[in-house]
């Protein structure tokens, strides 16, 4: 860095402030490695500040899990059905390193502050019975160590005209959504909403048909009052709608809602019954879980509730893997409406799974029809932990499961109702393909544990009395515990 | 009749020749003259013997006060004779005129009556200055003349009058009257004997008369403390004011003693405050000792006023018209507060003048007078405005401000990012600032922050208006801080036109950096404030004298302090400088820096800080540790941070997104690395440089903190550009005088860089604005009726929960009108909110009726979740017993209100704390400063 002497003109400022003659090179080249030095310990220190900047220490602090310890389902009649053959089933899976003993408390007539509490072992699937002629409800309430893993069904068996339906009795919560209900003069649906809070809930329902969303004031505020059932037909909303969407958002408090689906498999036909299963929220990814091999007929329903255009690709997981269908591949859903589409010949006949991905969040569900009766896909995400399903005696039963991104495998334990083991199967599963097990006829229940990320899936009954789907999803084992930190504003 | 003339003499040799010239060259003789001298060691007594004769002068030893000097003097010289005698007291230092004694004379002719008759006194040597022309006491003890200072004497007080007391030089006194009343008191040794002589003749019925005609000229040695003796022991100004004291108790009315006594001592305090002011602590010393020594002695006063009761013939109340106005001593006070501003007007106009006249002579006249260079550049008129480079770049500047920050101006209060808005008034941050327990939230003890000292005073200086100190401090902060930038480089550079350069592209940091458009507080003062600091940084080096240099440190310390307020991690650079350049010094034997004096004022400015920055920095130790000096002012808003690139370091950019392009501040790197190529420019290059490279080293220590780097990066930027400032004196003369090689057109190339970078800032500032989280909006979100209700009760608290990612929430406790600017600084650490953290957590996951008891103990009776509101938190809300629905107007949010009374069983009590006693100590730090650090003073009498 040894720089030339600079020759500054005469009577330059810079010639007054040099020092005296035969001293100065070395000086200079001491300042200039001086200078040097600096620069690079400034490059330094700047390369470290910029390698760790922007590391936020906060995010460090990761959200703790804990056990659950209470759980409320309610399960609901619809006032359209009969209803005389129902019965509530719930079970507190059996879980690995999950024992303990608690209190289940069941109201017939959803009012559990009356109801009296009973031990309840874990692994025993109870039976139960459903509530009067509807619109009613029932309500559980599990407290303590085996609230963790329980689920509740309600089993409408076939007989006078009802078929095989099988109800996931939920939680309450803020928003639901129902996708394949219908208001046409074959298919009918009625909306039922129970509340088994102390408070009373408001809750505004939005209906999507194919013409795009049924305005009608008549579905906004509607109260439900605690420990009350409402029912609400949708032929009310919107008449003369063969495929519609229900949406259910509580403005105040929570409800648990459920939709019963009649449909008749020819115009004219005496219409099958069963629940159409819950979505928690649009999505822009949709599973829909393992639909019956046995079908003459499916059915793909999609909502759009946005109010811009979805476009929708339409993939299908067959047995050997997933693949776009040859017509209807894309559905265009203009805002606020329902658009079906014809899967019949794109899944043929083996165990297959629906996954939509749309530009905007969207719902849906496939209807299979087999002889007269119906049943529904429901749309699920993928298993976190092991999920659940009753096998309804008299059917046949089938573990439907569909791969994830990369190959998996869960593992697959067929129960009796005193929580002995059966049979159990570990099932492979290959990328975006799908499998079947089926289950032993002793079974009373299954439980699903997933291997490997993105599995998700369903158990199929098919028998004499219909079609019946229960989607599997993760059970109420742990609970994520919000980070709450007190704010500064 | 006869007069006897006594002249009193120590160690007077100076003057005794012309003041026995004076009293031989009498118009009328006295009859008899006696000298007496007491113990003089020079040749005083050799002077008056060979002037008067052995027999005519009277020897006494070293330590006899003036009066017994008078009384042995007397002793000696018996009565002449039956009829009146009159006494002439004559001072080694005070030469009669030479018809004084016949004035005088003729006056006591004329007025059968006056007993004490006493000359005009002028100054000597200036020989024509008044010094009394008679005198009296005002209420506060001081002696009055009824003069003005140095008034020239021009006839205008030349009427014989019935004065309290004259100047015993040139006192002429009935020997009777003398005798009668014991001559002077003892007890008052040198100074102020003769005012209470005066006072007690007047109480014992005896006429003063002070006689114009007749003129003695007058050192007053002793007084101005030219002469020292034994009996002046160790301060004039002590035993004058002690003798004051003294004179003022033992005579004053019985009535008026008790309120004398308190009101002499409270002035007494008063006056040592006022000195301190000032700058005179000795002075202040002075009078605090004086004032203590007479009150420790109250056996003393008693005797005096027994001895005074016995000759007084006279009421009180009938000399009370010889005595000074009761309302003089305030005048005297306005006075000096008026003569103060007029002297610092005067330095001021003066400092000007000389730097106008250094400008036009600066080849011939050299350095500038740094005094002069330290002020403000004058204020000018329009058409200097319009005349000068300077005053129209800031012009611009303002403009361009205005322009820059149009997105900034409307109603409202500017608030966002790390910004809270300002509260309604000044006076809510004299609150946070001064209280000790704060109610906020769950009530928490921690420090208010220092910075709210400063923001109060300002808020206060403009009338109260706190939000006008933000929008000044965030829209004005380019114009004030390339002001102090550009004065700053003015003593590092001769070159305006670098220093201005430097200026602008210092000026534009805070907006380059990100700092305004995030809000960062801290970061936009410390950019105001920064130049400052660096410039009384500039007089602690070791060319300075040493009363500069210590005037600096308290200077720096304070500057360093206000700025550490906002960035204490300012104060962190600062003592890790100093540790660099004394271990450099160390290192070199560089003598100067290692001695005592030389070390010294720089550890004062960097030591002094924390003891300015008192509550704060003690009792942040307890609370936060030593965290608290690695933050900023305004909120952590680490979610405004992200990842920063090399490039982003470099050129200063504190925030990758959404600040300026990273090209604008390349011409100032450029720069700064081009200066280290200039060799006589090495020396302070390189000190900017290292001030660069520990800015680095701060922002690489601050950075994974998770820390905003606005501070650090600022620092490094403002190193760069006094580098390049001051390398860049005179470039276009360095350049054209190389005339080879590759430096001219590279020299060329980064000059052209570096000058057009801050043009191309401004105008890139002006065109884009300001884009950032920093608005100007209404503040608060939570429905009035809570707030409302919240101010009425303070158990009426609000819990207001906000969703933040996922479903994580965070949450607040409003018992206000919400958070405002200052409010953050004192909010409870996180663990001693760990109760209500769980409660909140429980209401959002599974609620029972039990937690909303225990929120209404913690003095909340609302709960509020701000939009979007977590779904599940609201069904779980909605869904416990003990919460109503309430009213919330704004979309996406619901509020509820408590069923049960809110109570504040669960909150903390109010703990004890240091704080008033650690606010007195800051309080006393910073005037103690603030008097070091003004210029020095002499006083002059």
């Amino acid at each position: 860095m040894t720089a030339p002497q600079p020759s500054p003109g005469p009577g330059r400022r810079a010639a007054t402030r040099r020092a005296s003659g035969p001293k100065e090179p070395r000086t200079l080249d001491r300042g200039a490695v001086a200078g040097g030095v600096t620069l690079l310990l400034a490059l330094g220190a700047a390369g470290v500040t910029a390698a760790v900047a922007g590391t936020d220490p906060a995010a460090s602090t990761s959200a703790s899990t804990v056990p659950v310890d209470h759980v409320v389902n309610a399960c609901l009649r619809a006032g359209s059905t009969p209803g005389s053959d129902a019965e509530v089933l719930s079970l507190s899976a059996p879980l690995p390193d999950q024992d303990g003993q608690g209190t289940v408390r069941y109201a017939a007539d959803a009012d559990l502050e009356k109801a009296d509490g009973q031990q309840a072992a874990r692994g025993e699937l109870d039976t139960l019975d459903a509530a009067g002629p509807g619109p009613s409800a029932a309500a559980l309430e599990a407290d303590g160590a085996i609230a963790a893993g329980r689920a509740t069904w309600q089993v409408d068996e076939g007989d006078d005209g009802v078929s095989l339906g099988v109800q996931e009795c939920g939680a309450p919560r803020g928003v639901w959504w129902f996708t394949g209900a219908g208001a046409g003069l074959d298919h009918q649906s009625e909306l039922v909403l129970t509340n088994v809070d102390p408070g009373p809930a408001v809750v505004d329902v939005t209906v999507h048909g194919p013409d795009g969303t049924a305005d009608d004031t008549s579905t906004r505020g509607i109260t439900v009052p605690p420990g009350e059932t409402v029912p609400l037909p949708m032929v009310e909303v919107a008449p003369q709608a063969e495929e519609i969407a229900v949406g259910v958002t509580a403005s105040k408090g929570r409800v648990v809602a459920a939709v019963s689906d009649g449909v008749a498999a020819e115009p004219g036909a005496e219409p099958a019954t069963d629940w159409l299963p819950a979505q928690s929220a649009p999505s822009r990814t949709v599973r829909l879980a393992g639909m019956p091999v046995r079908a003459d007929r499916r059915t793909l329903v999609v909502a759009n509730p946005s109010d811009r255009e979805a476009l929708v690709d339409v993939e299908v997981a067959g047995e050997g893997g997933s693949f776009a269908p040859t017509e209807g591949a894309q559905l265009r859903v203009p805002p606020g409406s329902v658009v079906s589409s014809d899967l019949t010949d794109a899944v043929g006949r083996e165990a297959s799974a629906v996954v939509l991905r749309s530009s905007v969040p969207v719902t849906a569900t496939v209807r299979s029809t087999s002889g007269a009766d119906s049943s529904y896909a429901g749309a699920v995400l993928p298993l976190g932990g092991p999920g659940a399903a009753p096998v309804v005696p008299g059917n046949d039963a089938a573990v439907v499961l569909t791969g994830g991104p990369v190959a998996g495998g869960a593992a697959v334990v067929a129960y009796r109702d005193d929580g002995s083991e059966v049979d159990s199967t570990r099932m492979q599963l290959q990328a975006r393909a799908t499998a079947l097990w089926d289950v032993p006829r002793k079974a009373d229940y299954v439980v699903v544990t997933p291997q490997g990320a993105g599995v998700f899936g369903g158990l199929v009954l098919d028998g004499d009395d219909g079609l019946a789907q229960v989607p599997l999803r993760p059970l109420p084992v742990e609970l994520r515990m919000p980070v709450v930190e007190p704010a500064l504003r | 009749m006869t007069v006897t003339a006594l002249l009193v003499s120590h160690d007077g040799a100076r003057w005794l020749p012309a003041v026995l010239d004076g009293l031989e060259s009498q118009t009328v003789r006295p009859d008899r003259v006696l000298a007496v001298d007491t113990g003089s060691v020079d040749a005083s007594h050799d002077i008056l013997a060979g002037r008067l004769g052995l027999e005519a002068v009277l020897s006494l030893p070293e330590r006899t006060p003036f009066g017994a000097a008078v009384l042995a003097g007397l002793d000696a010289l018996p009565a002449a004779g039956p009829d009146d005698e009159w006494l002439w007291l004559l001072h080694d230092d005070s030469r009669p005129a030479p018809d004084a004694l016949e004035q005088l004379l003729a006056a006591a002719a004329a007025n059968p009556s006056a007993d004490v008759l006493g000359p005009k006194l002028r100054e000597w040597p200036s020989l024509r200055r008044l010094l009394e022309v008679g005198i009296t006491m005002s209420g506060t003890g001081r002696r009055e003349t009824g003069l003005e200072r140095g008034e020239y004497d021009q006839g205008q007080h030349d009427r014989t009058r019935d004065v309290l007391a004259v100047g015993s030089a040139g006192m002429l006194v009935r020997r009777s009257v003398f005798l009668a009343l014991g001559g002077f008191d003892k007890r008052l040794p040198m100074f102020g004997n003769d005012l209470d002589f005066g006072w007690r003749a007047a109480r014992a019925g005896h006429r003063t008369l002070v006689v114009p005609e007749a003129v003695l000229f007058h050192v007053e040695a002793a007084h101005r403390g030219v002469r020292r003796t034994p009996l002046t022991t160790a301060s004039h100004r002590r035993a004058a004011r002690s003798a004051a004291l003294y004179t003022l108790l033992a005579n004053c009315s019985l009535v008026a003693l008790p309120v004398q006594l308190v009101r002499l001592f409270l002035g007494s305090l008063l006056r040592a405050l006022g000195l301190l002011l000032v700058r005179a602590p000795r002075e202040a010393y002075d009078e605090v000792l004086a004032v203590l020594g007479t009150y420790a002695r109250p056996h003393r006063i008693v005797a005096a006023r027994l001895a005074r009761r016995r000759t007084a013939t006279v009421p009180a109340r009938d000399v009370r018209h010889l005595l000074a106005p009761p309302w003089l001593p305030y005048r005297h006070g306005l006075d000096m507060v008026t003569d103060l501003a007029l002297a610092v007007a005067a330095q001021a106009g003066e400092t000007t003048s000389a730097r106008r006249a250094a400008r036009t002579e600066a080849v011939e006249a050299g350095p500038v007078d740094d005094e002069a260079e330290n002020l403000p550049a004058d204020t000018g008129l329009v058409a200097r405005l319009l005349s000068s480079p300077t005053a129209g770049v800031f012009a611009l500047l303002v403009l361009l401000a205005l322009v820059g920050t149009r997105g900034l101006l409307g109603s409202g209060l500017l608030s966002g990012g790390a910004l809270l808005p300002a509260p309604g008034t000044a006076g809510d941050w004299w609150r946070v600032y001064l209280e000790s327990w704060h109610a906020d939230g769950i009530g928490s003890g921690v420090p208010a922050a220092p910075y709210l000292l400063p923001l109060a005073l300002a808020g206060t200086l403009l009338l109260g208006k706190a939000w006008l100190v933000v929008d000044l401090l965030f829209l004005l902060c380019v114009p004030l801080a390339a002001f102090g930038g550009f004065r700053f480089l003015r003593r590092l550079t001769p070159s305006r036109w670098a220093a201005l350069w430097g200026g602008v592209a210092y000026g534009l940091l805070p907006v380059l950096t990100g700092a305004v458009a995030q809000g960062r507080l801290g970061t936009v003062a410390a950019s105001v404030v920064l130049p400052w600091v660096a410039h009384a940084a500039l007089f602690l080096g070791v060319r300075h004298d040493r009363d500069r240099r210590w005037r600096a440190a308290w200077r720096t310390a304070l500057l360093l302090a206000l700025l550490s307020s906002f960035v204490p991690q300012a104060w962190l650079v600062a003592v890790l400088a100093v540790v660099v350049l004394l271990a450099f010094a160390a290192a070199t034997g560089a003598r100067e820096w290692t001695r005592r004096s030389g070390w010294g004022p720089v550890a004062v400015a960097v030591l002094a800080v924390p003891v300015l920055l008192l509550p704060w920095s003690v009792l942040t130790l307890a609370g936060r540790g030593a965290d608290a000096w690695l933050a900023e002012a305004g909120l952590p808003a680490t979610d405004l941070l992200g990842p920063l690139g090399l490039l982003d370091v470099v050129l200063g950019r504190a925030v990758a997104a959404g600040s300026a392009p990273v090209w604008l501040s390349a011409g100032v790197v450029l720069a700064a690395v081009a200066s280290l190529l200039r060799r006589d420019t090495r020396t302070p290059v390189l000190a900017s440089w290292t001030v660069l490279v520990l800015a680095l080293v701060a922002a690489a220590v601050l950075a994974p903190r998770g820390e905003w780097l606005g501070f650090p990066l600022l620092l490094a930027q403002a190193a760069a550009v006094t580098a390049a400032a001051v390398a860049g004196t005179d470039i276009a003369a360095q350049l054209s005088g190389r005339s080879f090689g590759w430096r001219q057109p590279v020299g060329a190339a980064v000059v052209v860089v570096a000058l057009v970078s801050p043009v191309l800032g401004l105008f890139w500032w002006a065109a884009s604005g300001i884009d950032g989280p920093l608005d100007r909006r209404a503040p608060g979100s939570v429905p009035t009726y809570m707030t409302d209700a919240a101010t009425r009760d303070p158990d009426s608290g609000v819990l207001v929960v906000r969703s933040t990612e996922g479903s994580d929430l965070e949450y607040l406790v409003l018992r206000g009108d919400g958070q405002r600017l200052g409010d953050d600084t004192v909010a409870p650490a996180p663990e001693d909110q760990q109760e209500l953290t769980d409660l909140v957590e429980s209401l959002a996951t599974a609620p029972q009726a039990t937690d909303v008891e225990r929120l209404g103990a913690h003095g909340v009776e609302f709960v509020y979740a701000a939009p979007p509101a977590d779904p599940v938190l609201v069904g779980n809300l909605d869904s416990v017993s003990g919460l109503t629905s309430a009213s919330a107007v704004r979309p996406g949010s619901r509020a509820w209100q408590l069923e049960a009374e809110p109570s504040d069983e669960a909150l903390p009590a109010p703990e004890g704390s240091p704080r008033p006693v650690l606010l007195g100590v800051q309080g006393l730090a910073l005037v103690l400063a603030a008097v070091l650090a003004a210029p020095s003073r002499r006083v002059r009498r």
